[in-house]
């Protein structure tokens, strides 16, 4: 009987033991729980701002937006527990995500190079970093293009790079040749199931036949109504060609 | 965008010259902000999407995009908006003038 009891109570602790360990090896549901936490912030102020007229939603958004420091802190400590597991990538994608135009800290780029170089989610936010424009942000993802040995990786931190660059005229022969490196050799660089090399490439030729200097090519369309319009049609007029929508 | 496209052409009302739109949004939604915001330069319907057939002939990844084309069709100004805009077009008029 005494032996049958202590055999439970060693059952019973060994299962609470694992419960405990389990929850230590899984930092997945502490980043869910953070992140999702702050997402139900975000979801209660939507719905406030739409109680609102139109005028006053944007001083709202400055104003009351919820603002992710909190969870940013709360991801850190999950990242300081288990800097190597593989696992809290998750936490620097969401905080590179929802913390834009800030970028990450030094010692998080210095942790990331050590302990993730190589984790193919490095990828999914390496765009999200270059919007900060910070040098230290650039450097990283200059940093990851030549040193990750995982060439996904590689080709989607040029892809970040050359994005970067993109509506940077002074940087114009540096983005040139940063997607001639892709096409070359990332031909079949997909990202979230798009061939972005492919579009890189249609850019790339579309920027020659569009350039300034060169002959507009004709345009024949439709307007709204069904009645066949061209471009020639306005041919001795000088043309503001605004491709636009109302958004 | 509007209220500047409306003075561009008031003021060149009796010149050679035209906005000519290439528009992207659904039919219906267009002919709402044409009503709603005067819009009185033609444009041409792409079909209702941002990937119609002239936006993704041009490439066009960015909305809005503006090309200016001279009276020989030639295109000599990319994204030039506000009073560049402006300072483009009145420079061709010139120049049209002046051949």
């Amino acid at each position: 009987m005494k032996v049958k009891i202590l055999l439970l109570i060693i059952g019973l602790s060994a299962t609470f033991l694992d419960a405990q360990t389990e929850t230590k090896a899984q930092p997945e549901a502490g980043i869910d729980e953070i992140t999702a936490d702050h997402q139900a912030k975000i979801t209660e102020f939507l719905k406030k701002v739409r109680t609102l007229p139109r005028e006053e939603q944007s001083e709202l958004y400055q104003k009351e937006y919820p603002k992710p420091d909190a969870a940013v802190a709360a991801l850190k400590k999950i990242i300081e527990a288990e800097p190597n597991n593989p696992a809290i990538i998750d936490a620097y994608a969401w905080i590179a995500k929802n913390t834009r135009g800030k970028g990450l800290d030094t010692e998080d780029y210095a942790a990331l190079k050590k302990n993730h170089l190589n984790n193919p989610k490095l990828s999914t936010f390496l765009i999200s970093l270059t919007y900060s424009q910070k040098e230290e942000a650039l450097n990283f993802v200059q940093m990851v293009s030549e040193k990750s040995t995982e060439k996904e990786i590689r080709g989607n931190a040029l892809y970040a790079l050359a994005a970067s660059m993109k509506r940077n005229k002074a940087k114009a022969t540096e983005h040139a040749a940063l997607v001639d490196r892709i096409l070359k050799d990332h031909p079949d660089l997909t990202i979230r199931g798009r061939n972005v090399a492919q579009s890189l490439k249609t850019e790339k030729e579309a920027a020659i036949k569009f350039a300034i200097g060169k002959t507009a090519p004709e345009i024949i369309g439709k307007d709204v109504d069904g009645n066949e319009m061209k471009l020639s049609d306005y041919k001795g007029k000088v043309v503001v060609l605004d491709f636009w929508g109302d958004w | 965008m509007y209220p500047h496209e409306r003075s561009l052409v008031a003021r060149m009302k009796d010149k050679p010259f035209t906005i000519l739109g290439v528009n992207s949004d659904p039919a219906e939604k267009y002919k709402k902000a044409i009503k709603a915001n005067n819009i009185t330069w033609p444009s041409f319907w792409d079909g209702g999407k941002t990937g119609g057939p002239i936006a993704t002939e041009w490439a066009v990844r960015a909305w809005p995009t503006i090309y200016i084309i001279d009276a020989q069709g030639v295109i000599r100004y990319k994204n030039t908006r506000g009073k560049a805009m402006d300072e483009a077009v009145d420079a061709l008029m010139k120049e049209m003038e002046g051949a």
